[in-house]
């Protein structure tokens, strides 16, 4: 018998032997590829992506939904269709880790510089969206505004109300905490106003950046976002549209707040709110529907005060099939007595239904009614439907 | 013993009992409030590139936020459904606590990835993190039904 416990007895050293030897070679080889992982977390990553997207769009009569593209009666003529590819986009991202957090970029740009014709070769020009560095919480270079809408419903047309800017700033992100977050901004001026004829004209006098502060607050039962601005208007003998110089530099500070917010409802469905008032919001409002303020003919501005308000609603017919229906309204409350052709009030009802077959594509369709009447009275309403179809990457 | 101290003490045992049976529905219910809360989390995730006025950046950061939420809400509910199995046998116990003990790992994975702006590296985590609720569900009985949403 004591051959065969001898053997057992070599036969499990051996055994041993070998295990320990292949936990070595484990080890081993775990390490060096954490050694691999950790380099490449430290190398520089570059991502490439975009969207693909076909907007056809048909109405009646012909115009925009914007306050000041809705056209007046007996303007534009019924039913003319339309396609472009031009909110297509493509960007270029990177991220870097540093000692002192992620370094971040991005370029981003669309097909809406200059417009190519639509007989043979529809060559739009490119367009910059976006260029800007974030290191950790902070953030410089072109971004979007503070003041854009942080919240808003889907919508295949942008809603009358649409507040943005996408310009030169630094910003500061402060994160107190998971449910509320701070942000700060010194954003590029640019004062936006009326001449004594009601052309618009931007003087180039800035000389006080615009003031932002914004607060997003993320709790179980939605999101709000609210933004305030501080401007320095101002306008140092500036030159009119008819050519005539200005001999008085007048300024003025204003304000202005947008807020949203969305409310969980049952299931995945939302409700969605919007508000913007001040009387510096003018550049940042509806697309260049108002200015900031009015020039009379000694030179002296007036700030124009003006208000938005949205409410929407979400409604998830399936996870993968939703609708929205969304009302917008804006009004100008003071001013702008320069130009008697500009929007006093407009409103918009927006509705569309939205189908995600695949992963990051969609096809939507929508209808939308809008009108507006000047502060001379005069008015004019249209109607549109534009079918989307959109595929990011 | 006297029949009314029986009785007294069979009312108490009872109702010690319902108690528990209650705090068991009450737990299994809040587990399907947080599933409930964690399915739009990842239906709001899954839609981020839909939101209108970000820039890719910006899309990045709501990613990063709805994942660290995530992250919380899987160590959270790893925390609180350990209760869950109490009445259990010893075995059934073990086994659901080494279930539970992973998914709060899995929330800690990927906070840490949702922080190093990993997100390609996230869907696996989730992946695995839905394959194991399957696996909890299946292996004691539970209705998988919640789950068939987060596709």
């Amino acid at each position: 018998m004591k051959p065969f416990f001898l053997i057992i007895f070599f036969l499990t050293c051996k055994g041993i032997a070998s295990n320990h030897d292949d936990i070595e070679i484990l080890k081993k080889r775990v390490s060096s590829l954490e050694s691999k992982q950790n380099s490449m977390i430290k190398a520089t990553q570059v991502q490439v992506g975009g969207r693909v997207q076909l907007d056809i769009t048909t109405a009646w009569p012909e115009g925009s939904l914007t306050p000041g593209g809705i056209p007046l009666k007996k303007e534009g003529e019924d039913g003319q269709l339309g396609a472009n590819i031009r909110d297509s986009r493509l960007w270029i991202k990177s991220k870097t880790p540093s000692g002192i957090g992620m370094v971040r970029t991005v370029a981003e740009v669309n097909f809406y510089g200059e417009s190519g014709n639509e007989i043979n070769k529809n060559a739009h020009g490119v367009a910059l969206r976006y260029f800007y560095v974030a290191l950790g919480d902070f953030k410089a270079g072109q971004a979007n505004s503070l003041f854009t809408t942080y919240i808003t419903p889907i919508t295949l047309v942008y809603p009358l109300n649409h507040t943005f800017a996408r310009q030169p700033l630094l910003a500061y992100s402060y994160e107190y905490s998971s449910v509320f977050t701070y942000d700060f901004s010194l954003e590029q001026p640019e004062s936006y106003l009326s001449d004594p004829s009601g052309s618009q004209i931007t003087p180039q006098d800035d000389q006080v950046p615009d003031l932002l502060a914004r607060v997003r607050y993320y709790p179980s039962w939605g999101r709000m976002a609210c933004a305030g601005i501080a401007r320095y208007i101002v306008q140092d003998r500036a030159r009119l549209s008819d050519g005539t110089q200005l001999e008085n530099r007048d300024a003025l500070w204003g304000f202005g707040l947008n807020a949203s917010a969305k409310i969980n409802l049952y299931a995945l469905d939302n409700l969605y709110f919007g508000l913007q008032y001040g009387n510096a919001i003018g550049r940042y409002f509806t697309i260049n529907a108002y200015s900031d303020g009015r020039l009379d003919s000694a030179g002296k501005i007036k700030l124009n005060t003006m208000l938005g308000t949205l409410v929407g609603y979400q409604r998830w017919w399936t996870s993968i099939l939703h609708s929205n229906i969304v009302y917008t309204r804006t009004s100008i409350e003071e001013g702008n007595e320069n130009a008697e052709d500009t929007t006093d009030t407009s409103e918009a009802w927006q509705i569309n239904l939205i189908y995600s077959p695949i992963k990051n594509g969609r096809i939507g369709v929508e209808y939308a009614y809008g009108n507006r009447e000047l502060l001379n009275k005069e008015s004019g309403d249209m109607r549109l439907v534009r079918l989307q179809i959109r595929y990011d990457f | 013993m006297k029949p009314i101290l029986f009785l007294f003490f069979l009312s108490m045992i009872l109702t010690c009992s319902a108690q528990e049976t209650l705090n068991q529905n009450t737990l299994s219910k809040e587990h399907k409030t947080r599933s409930e809360k964690m399915q739009r989390l990842m239906h709001e995730l899954d839609n981020v590139m839909y939101k209108q006025n970000r820039s890719e950046l910006e899309r990045d950061d709501e990613r990063r936020r709805y994942l660290i939420r995530l992250s919380e809400k899987l160590e959270l509910m790893s925390d609180k459904i350990k209760k869950i199995i109490q009445n259990r046998s010893d075995d059934d116990q073990k086994v659901f606590l080494a279930y539970t003990d992973t998914l709060g790992d899995q929330g800690k994975k990927i906070k840490v990835l949702a922080n190093n702006y990993q997100f390609e590296e996230v869907e696996p985590v989730i992946q695995e993190t839905l394959d194991l609720c399957k696996s909890c569900h299946d292996g004691f009985n539970v209705d998988n039904s919640v789950l068939s949403h987060y596709k």
